[in-house]
């Protein structure tokens, strides 16, 4: 017999609180015990201390397994054991903290399920996967998000906030969709199908780890500032603060990333996994529709010997909010992955659009941003009526200045200088005016 | 002033333990009684009260607790919940008083971990995994008084080990 097996001197109390506590025993017996707990304080104490036990041994075997809310037979003859999910007491800190500042939103999310974090700022088209299959076009900010959710920021002009537990900022935009994991050994984990993601740890606080998937890689990291860009086959790292751990889902191959450098992560296991310092901003960029591939948004209309190859508008439905939805024709790129250098904002930067529209129509041209080395910063818009487009029948020409570019959402930064493309596009708000762009030159950044 | 969220989830954590244990003794479910807390956790800070003091907020949370595990056992079963309210203001109190969990928790984590092989089964099948007496019995293959008198030593040993190490480690501070 060990020192644990050895008979308290609480013992037959203990036993007769047991048997209480499991129903049984008969009513008479129910009753005395009932009066013991009223009138000795010592019993009371007994049955706090039981309760104790009883909710930390449960909570041990949460600690200790990994598992999901599954039926999974256990030894023979024995009822099939519901393995809880594994929660960690820091992410369920995470998820109240996050949880109790939606408020309103918890109508949506019963609270006992896990929330891994909340939408603070939601723009453009966006849209919510629930994992309860749910979905919600134009995500409310204040919506929480929770394992086998998905996430995704629409075109050009969308981006997404997500505020974690531990205070970090999770920021998709552009076309991006990212899937929220159930996390795991504490750490919060996501899969970033497409897009870019900006991850921003929480100032002065123990930050969280937390685990970014993609198609190519497995990016680790506690407290470190880093931007992730992917594709179906490569995926690019680049890390301001802190360090990454990069690894190639093809062969396991790792790398430490480390603050001002970046790496590609591809699907192929032909290179050695290395990191180089992030290249140096320009300030030139120009759109070339024939080369744009995957990283513009449009249908790619053919060079014919009367006109230019172009990028024509797609449709996209754009919702906010509980606002009706607006249709809108857009194209874009996504600047960020199509230019090899970061693109810089200078006060002399100039946007100059060319393409055509069917008939006059006010363009919206914009630009969405991050800082340099840093997280998502938002974007810039100005609304041109066709008078103030150089127009030649229906062709045009719009050049702006940084001065033209209004801030959306002037909390993040209230002037685009300095900062890093992320994309750029151009769109008509209801009117399908065939708006097909042939070329964006961003020109004199310093 | 009144607590903000931080505050409030600052004050409910090192009582979490004994708020999930009060909403046990009424659910007799240890993962219902943690679902609890976490949902009377996020409707403190949700609420329109303003909790003015931590002693307020933590009455506040014994009550919420106990009701929350009242309605979770109703609904889930016809039979009362057994324990009449007056016992279970006086089991609050007594846990008000005795204040937050301090080494104590930490303390029986380590007693837990030592507890032998057997033992720690019969305590996960009748807590963990919320089996009744008689079917932790069949699951171990002995008597039903057999289980009571095995989870009787193991709990009043845990309570043993857990003194001895709270006095260890007062007297290591001295």
């Amino acid at each position: 017999m060990t020192r644990h097996d050895r008979p308290g001197a609480t013992g037959p109390l203990l036993e007769r609180l047991l048997v209480y506590l499991d129903g049984g025993g008969s009513a008479d017996e129910r009753c005395q015990v009932e009066t013991i707990l009223r009138q000795d304080p010592a019993a009371r104490e007994l049955l706090r201390d039981l309760a104790e036990q009883a909710v930390t041994v449960a909570d041990c075997r949460r600690m200790a397994r990994e598992g999901t809310w599954s039926e999974t037979p256990s030894r023979a003859g024995e009822r099939p054991q519901v393995r809880r999910q594994a929660w960690r007491w820091p992410a369920i800190a995470a998820g109240l903290v996050v949880a109790a500042a939606a408020a309103g939103a918890l109508s949506a999310r019963p609270a006992a399920l896990l929330v891994i974090g909340q939408v603070t700022k939601a723009v453009g088209a966006t849209r919510l996967f629930t994992a309860a299959g749910r979905i919600e076009e134009g995500i409310a900010p204040g919506a929480t998000v929770g394992p086998g959710d998905t996430l995704e920021s629409r075109s050009s002009d969308a981006w997404l906030a997500t505020v974690l537990g531990d205070g970090a900022k999770l920021t998709i935009a552009g076309e991006s969709v990212i899937r929220v994991l159930r996390p795991e050994a504490g750490e919060r984990r996501f899969d970033l199908v497409e897009g870019s993601l900006w991850l921003d740890p929480a100032s002065g606080a123990a930050a969280a780890p937390v685990v970014v998937r993609t198609p190519a890689a497995v990016l680790e990291a506690t407290g470190a500032l880093f931007d992730v860009r992917s594709g179906a086959t490569e995926t690019v790292l680049r890390v301001h603060a802190g360090m990454v751990r990069a690894a190639r889902r093809v062969d396991g191959a790792a790398l430490d990333v480390l603050p001002g450098s970046r790496c590609t992560v591809t699907l192929a296991a032909d290179t050695v996994l290395t990191a180089e310092p992030q290249p140096d901003p320009t300030a030139a960029w120009r759109l070339d529709p024939m080369s744009i591939g995957a990283d513009g948004h449009g249908l790619l209309r053919l060079a014919t010997a009367d006109r230019s190859a172009s990028l024509a508008a797609f449709p996209l439905l754009w919702r906010e909010g509980s606002r009706a939805p607006v249709l809108l024709h857009v194209v874009g790129a996504a600047v960020w992955r199509a230019s090899d250098a970061p693109v810089r904002i200078g006060p002399a930067s100039r946007f100059r659009f060319r393409g055509q529209t069917t008939r006059p129509v006010a363009i919206r041209f914009g630009v969405s941003t991050q800082r340099m080395q840093g997280v998502f910063s938002g974007k810039f818009e100005v609304d041109v009526p066709p008078q103030r487009q150089a127009r030649d029948g229906d062709a045009f020409e719009v050049e702006l200045t940084l001065a033209d570019l209004v801030a959306v959402n002037p909390t993040l930064a209230n002037t685009a200088e300095g900062l890093e493309v992320a994309d750029i596009y151009a769109l008509t708000i209801l009117e399908d005016a065939g708006l097909e762009i042939v070329s964006i030159e961003v020109t004199g950044g310093e | 002033m009144p607590l903000d969220n931080a505050q409030i989830l600052g004050v409910l954590m090192p009582w979490r333990t004994r708020l999930s244990a009060a909403a046990w003794i009424v659910t007799r479910d240890a993962h219902a009684a943690e679902d609890i807390f976490q949902t009377v956790a996020v409707k403190a800070m949700s609420t329109h009260v303003a909790f003015e003091a931590e002693a307020a907020l933590v009455s506040w949370a014994f009550i919420a607790m106990r009701h929350a595990a009242i309605d979770w056992r109703r609904r889930r079963s016809r039979e009362e919940v057994g324990i009449e309210a007056g016992l279970l203001d006086r089991l609050d109190a007594d846990w008000i008083a005795r204040g937050p969990e301090g080494g104590r928790l930490a303390a029986l984590r380590e007693c837990l971990e030592d507890v032998p092989a057997e033992s720690r089964r019969v305590l996960e099948l009748r807590y963990a995994d919320g089996l009744g007496c008689a079917e932790v019995a069949a699951a171990v293959g002995v008597r039903l008084d057999a289980v009571y008198k095995r989870l009787s030593r193991v709990h009043s040993t845990l309570r043993q080990c857990v003194e001895g190490k709270l006095i260890e480690a007062k007297g290591a501070i001295r």
